[in-house]
């Protein structure tokens, strides 16, 4: 598989990996969502697991290829202010606050970039500004805070102090109604776009809530005879991959999206393990599916701590499952950078792509 | 049959075939019938499956948790509270108890589960084929060393075990028998697995190497031939030995306690006839899983052999679950829950040894008791959970209910329970104690909703509650 | 208060999840210990050095005086051939003294049933944990375990009011009156009787006891806490288990690793003084180990799992000092990365059931291995 995709008139090209699974420090455990920060760096937030560790929101500074850093943890599990049970979603905003969700005690908290804890609010019900499971949230140019409601299929506003402010969509499969949402996102023109998850679809909002578009609809390609599968609800890396698998347009589950600065729409297509590309009227372009053929600088440190992993890895057939995305949850585009930013969340790492403009052939015949 | 007749033929069913179910699953039930309700459980497909997405949407480490309890235990827990397919995820634990593999030597909890899912998916179809599969499962190859079993150097290891454990029985073949199956399988492998630094595990893929495979003339059961692993799979099963071994692991798991495996070539069956039955029905249909679960499940050794097993920690734990409520979210708290059968005695995903586990009064000690006692104590004394809460509304209905009614009512929600005259005597002693219960006013029905679960807590406590 | 009977007494403290051994007992003379530990080395200003090649991080300090007392031996090196690096696998050899094929009995649950072969005493073992250690578990064999406060251990914790509690237990140990003859129902009383029996002798334990000393709050110290309140009540309780955890530090080693050791060697140090104070430690000693050691290079911000660790015994019985010794440190040495085990760990157990339980190691550890002179 190439490690640079050219399709419709775009190229993108794999650029570098970040993470590796860690319950603490420099890695990642069960990314769910996460967010650009102002400052070249990045909150992910993690969900961590039943022995109660691995919950928090990491900051990493990017750079270049190997120059990440671990800025900062917090929101870590526990009980009482800063402290999380099931951490979810994470927004900043334009004073680099950080907005993020629990989606077990039903509250959203208000963080400094540096990790101190400031505020929180919620509280659990269905009546306006209460939460149910709260997931994905976004701040928009207002400095107010929306936030998927996922328990309620609904989109709450809030300001950035936590008054409520307006409510959108309720569920059900029809336009504007919502199936246990999760991610979401703004584009310059403050359009929203929500990942409907169990909908199979991403639908895409006026500013003010209003139903303008929707994209996807549920589907999966048979896993081929000779697949290998990475688990048993995929991916499945075969050798006889049919040219559209899975099918453009088809999604399952989706999580996430991404807007970039020519409009195109990146989805995180979870349960397809891959990132499906539209253009801004929603026609598939192409897929992602995950290239890591190079260890991430952290993942080599594990590596290079354990000889026998080496010796076990040079002595893989096909190391294909370990490039390709296993339940990827949440994609950002860096308008600066062009980065397109995977969070590969099975596998406990970011896969870096760049959208590359002025890229030119080369001879077909080297 | 009188109605309470039916929801106690029902209830035994339930409990049997499934983790027991609601009084309002129940009724429903017996509203469908009995026969009907058993074509049901035989073929799951007309159910919804357990949705695996909304799992690994609130516990995303419960799809690859890698070595360390409880990740993979709340994967399987949550299948076992949550399905709607009870017969299916029943047929997926007989088979971890029977073809035992364990996470002390796999290390591997995402190799388990896959065993897991290969189980819930073949259970109840054709064993042949389902020893074929666990043949060429890489996490059995593992556990029971065939990935050393070479052309040049036999390990014995799988093909003893494949004979004594998985199929016939001691007693039913020889040690020259051993050897020759051993051969057969020599050169079935797997593939060098990703390793699991630093992104988490990866999966093991099957692999054959025929240069590995010893293709010599083999003698084995009395068949001469240059036997491969799937030829002694098909000789295996012809063996009358083999089906009589696969029905008394049915009827053990399914009817009544039997003595443990290694006792089986010195004691003959609790009841022959029932084991001749099904074992006829299994030839004659080729080996087909479904057809002896039928006859078991209509037969009158199945009706009468209610309270004659005792419970495994599994059944008590996703039995009171179930019953109990409130556990459809895999929530946080969902890993202390997934180990309690561990703490009684139960380690799912890890059996002590290829054996599987001791049954009947074995998994009694005196740890073991108070633990499961106290686990399904500690549920039904809590009324914030939907079915305790069912529980009281009816007892609820009946507005004021004498000692020896609060007695009955709880015993028949929870079961029907059966239970000896002495230790009914003392239930209702205790309930004397208390009085006649009363919903009349706000804090009369508040007493009368703590001492119902206090008396159910009790029945919980008996000895005739330990067993389903 | 019942004087503390004088029986040897054996208290095991199981570091689950793998101790570091580098970073427990640091060789910290050897520039090998700094080049592989760039990220979690202790810096050589913290360490509490204890002689010219070996010192305890910082967090050891009540440990340390332990050691100054004499009264702390160090096992180097322990392990056994081909350490396969699962935590359940290893623990499993640690539990049953299989290392090539799985076990199906604890040694300790051998040594319960050479002590009590008739059972005439339900708490000769008792274990601080939700579920029975398999190291503790034999069929057929009792064991009581105590998985919340001792106070609340027994049937039905639930049932609190104190007359409604003492009246369902008085039926329940009606309703469990063994019906002779009858199987299964006759095995189920029995046993339930036993257990109740068993929580009716613990929980007499923690009114029985009183003492000055201030155990720190940690889950640990209100276990070993717990071990004294049985052990002072002299209830004939010869095994005692409990465990803390979890040790598996693959990341942000550092932070975790002190707290682990901090809850550990200051609940211990309570622990022995308040023994000391009622007059009952000199029949005491505590063996401490972990299912492996770790890596010796670290991965960036933790270590991994490895092969040879280090075994802990201490008491006042014990004589202090090391043994066997440290693996080297070199590349050439080296197995997979880790350090090559040197003492078995069977050998450490065959000498405290010879010189401590008076018992023959062979019929507990399957087999005859080196001992070391560690006990007076």
């Amino acid at each position: 598989m190439p490690l640079t995709t050219v399709s419709n008139g775009r190229t993108y090209d794999w650029s570098y990996a970040i993470g590796r699974a860690a319950a603490t420090g420099t890695g990642f455990n069960y990314p769910q969502t996460m967010c650009l920060g102002n400052d070249g760096d990045i909150f992910v937030a993690n969900r961590g697991n039943e022995n109660n560790f691995g919950m928090r929101v990491n900051r990493l500074k990017l750079a270049a290829p190997g120059e990440e850093e671990l800025l900062a943890e917090f929101f870590t599990w526990g009980e009482g202010d800063g402290h999380s049970t099931w951490p979810f979603g994470v927004a900043v905003d334009s004073h680099s606050n950080v907005y993020v969700s629990d989606e077990w005690t039903n509250t959203i908290s208000v963080f400094h970039g540096n990790g101190t804890f400031l505020r929180k609010w919620g509280k659990t019900g269905s009546g306006d500004g209460e939460l149910l499971r709260p997931a994905g949230l976004v701040c928009d140019q207002h400095g107010n805070v929306i936030v998927v409601d996922s328990g309620n299929n609904r989109l709450q506003v809030f300001s950035g102090d936590g008054k409520f402010l307006a409510k959108y969509g309720k569920g059900g499969t029809g336009d504007g109604e919502f199936n246990q949402p999760w991610g979401i996102t703004l584009d310059t023109a403050g359009n929203i776009y929500v990942a409907d998850w169990k909908n199979h679809r991403v639908q895409k909002l006026s500013p003010k809530g209003e139903f303008l578009m929707k994209i996807g609809e549920y589907g999966t390609v048979p896993a081929p005879a000779d697949a290998f599968a990475v688990t048993y609800l995929g991916p499945h890396i075969s050798s006889t991959l049919p040219e559209e698998f899975p099918k453009a347009g088809l999604l399952n589950h989706p999580t996430d999206v991404a807007v970039d600065s020519d409009g195109d729409i990146y989805i995180a297509d979870w349960g397809n393990h891959r990132i499906s590309i539209f253009d801004s009227e929603g026609r598939p372009l192409t897929n992602l599916l995950g290239d890591a053929q190079v260890m991430s600088k952290w993942g080599q440190q594990s590596i290079d701590a354990n000889p026998d992993m080496m010796k076990a890895l040079r002595r893989v057939r096909n190391l294909e499952p370990q490039w390709r995305f296993c339940f990827p949850t949440a994609v950002d585009f860096n308008p600066k950078t062009d980065e397109i930013i995977v969070a590969d969340s099975q596998r406990n790492r970011l896969q870096i792509y760049r959208k590359v403009r002025d890229y030119v052939d080369f001879q077909a015949n080297l | 049959m009188t109605y309470q007749d039916d929801i106690g033929l029902m209830a035994h069913l339930m409990r049997r075939a499934g983790f027991g179910a609601s009084r309002d699953e129940l009724e429903a039930r017996v509203a469908k019938g009995y026969v009907a309700t058993v074509e049901e459980l035989l073929n799951p497909e007309a159910q919804p499956p357990v949705d695996p997405y909304e799992l690994l949407r609130y516990q995303p480490s419960a799809l690859l948790p890698g070595g360390q309890p409880p990740m993979g235990n709340v994967n399987y827990m949550y299948y076992m509270v949550t399905t709607k397919r009870p017969l299916e995820e029943k047929m997926a634990l007989f088979w971890h108890h029977v073809l035992a593999t364990g996470n002390s030597k796999v290390d591997n909890y995402d190799q388990l589960l896959e065993q897991i899912v290969l189980f819930r998916h073949n259970g109840m179809g054709n064993y042949r084929d389902l020893l074929l599969k666990i043949a060429k499962n890489p996490t059995m190859i593992f556990w029971l060393d065939n990935n050393q079993n070479h052309g040049t150097a036999v390990n014995e290891n799988w093909g003893r075990e494949l004979l004594e454990l998985f199929s016939l029985g001691a007693g039913n073949y020889t040690e020259k028998d051993v050897r020759e199956a051993s051969r057969a399988f020599t050169g079935w492998t797997f593939e060098t697995k990703i390793p699991r630094l630093p992104y988490g595990r990866f999966p093991w893929k099957f692999e054959y190497r025929p240069e590995d495979h010893d293709d010599g003339a083999k003698e084995f059961l009395g068949h001469r031939g240059h036997f491969n692993g799937e030829d002694i799979i098909d000789i295996i099963v012809q063996q009358p030995a083999c089906a009589r071994f696969i029905c008394r692991h049915l009827y053990n798991f399914f009817v009544a306690d039997e003595p443990q495996v290694p006792a089986w070539s010195l004691e003959p069956p609790r009841d022959p006839a029932a084991i001749d039955a099904m074992a006829t029905a299994f030839r004659e249909s080729n080996y087909e899983i479904r057809p002896v679960l039928r006859l078991l499940f209509k037969s009158d050794f199945f009706k009468n052999a209610r309270y004659r097993h005792l419970k495994s920690p599994a059944e008590v734990v996703v039995g009171t679950l179930r019953l109990v409520g409130g556990y459809d979210l895999p929530k946080p708290g969902y890993g202390e829950l997934s180990m309690q059968p561990s703490y009684m005695g139960q380690d799912l995903l890890n059996p002590p040894s290829v054996e599987g586990w001791h049954t009947g009064s074995e998994w009694i000690n005196s740890g073991s008791l108070m633990a499961r006692i106290n686990f399904v104590a500690d549920q039904l004394g809590n009324q914030s959970l939907p079915g305790v809460r069912a529980i009281i509304d009816r007892l609820k209905a009946k507005t004021i209910l004498e000692p020896d009614e609060l007695v009955g009512e709880c015993l028949d929600l929870l079961g029907p329970v059966e239970v000896g005259a002495d230790t009914r005597r003392e239930l209702i002693d205790q309930a004397r104690q208390w009085g006649r219960l009363s919903w009349d006013s706000g804090p009369n029905a508040q007493i009368a909703a703590k001492r119902a679960t206090e008396m159910m807590q009790l029945i919980a406590a008996t000895r005739e509650y330990q067993f389903a | 208060m019942p004087s503390a009977q004088k029986d040897p007494v054996l208290v095991v403290l199981q570091l689950t999840g793998g101790n570091d051994y580098l970073n427990t007992v640091i060789p910290y003379n050897n520039p090998l210990y700094q080049d592989n530990r760039k990220a979690v080395g202790i810096p050589e200003g913290q360490i509490l050095a204890f002689d010219d090649e070996y010192g305890f991080p910082p967090y050891l300090a009540p440990l340390k005086k332990v050691w100054d007392e004499g009264k702390l031996a160090i096992m180097h090196g322990v392990g056994y051939l081909a350490s396969p690096r699962s935590h359940f696998r290893s623990m499993d050899i640690w539990h049953t003294c299989e290392a090539d094929k799985v076990g199906t009995e604890g040694w300790l649950g051998r040594v319960i049933r050479e002590f009590d072969p008739r059972k005439e005493n339900v708490v000769t073992a008792v274990s601080f944990g939700p579920c029975l250690f398999r190291a503790l578990s034999v069929p057929g064999v009792p064991v009581a375990c105590v998985a919340g406060a001792l106070e609340t251990y027994g049937f039905l914790p639930n049932i609190q009011e104190p007359t409604q509690r003492q009246q369902m237990l008085e039926r329940f140990a009606r309703m469990y009156a063994p019906i002779e003859g009858s199987g299964v129902m006759e095995y189920l009383g029995t046993t339930g009787l036993d257990s109740l029996k068993g929580a009716d002798i613990l929980k007499v334990a923690p009114s029985l006891y009183s003492s000055t000393v201030q155990y720190p709050n940690t889950s640990i110290a209100s276990k070993l806490r717990g071990i004294a309140q049985v052990h002072l009540a002299g209830l004939g309780t010869r095994i005692f288990y409990c465990d803390h955890g979890s040790f598996d530090s693959h990341a942000g080693q550092n932070p975790l690793h002190a707290s682990l050791w901090t809850a550990v060697s200051e609940g211990l140090d309570a622990f022995m003084t308040d023994l000391r104070q009622h007059d009952a430690a000199d029949n005491v000693i505590v063996l401490m180990f972990s299912e492996f050691g770790r890596r010796v290079r670290d991965n960036g911000s933790g270590t991994d799992h490895g092969a040879a660790g280090a075994t802990f015994v201490l008491g006042d019985r014990v004589k202090g000092g090391h043994y066997g010794e440290y693996p080297s440190l070199k590349p050439e040495h080296l197995v997979q990365g880790d350090l090559n085990p040197s003492m078995d760990f069977r050998g450490i157990y065959s000498t405290i059931l010879d010189k401590w339980l008076k018992i023959n190691p062979a019929l507990i550890v399957n087999g005859t291995y080196e001992q070391s002179a560690f006990l007076h």
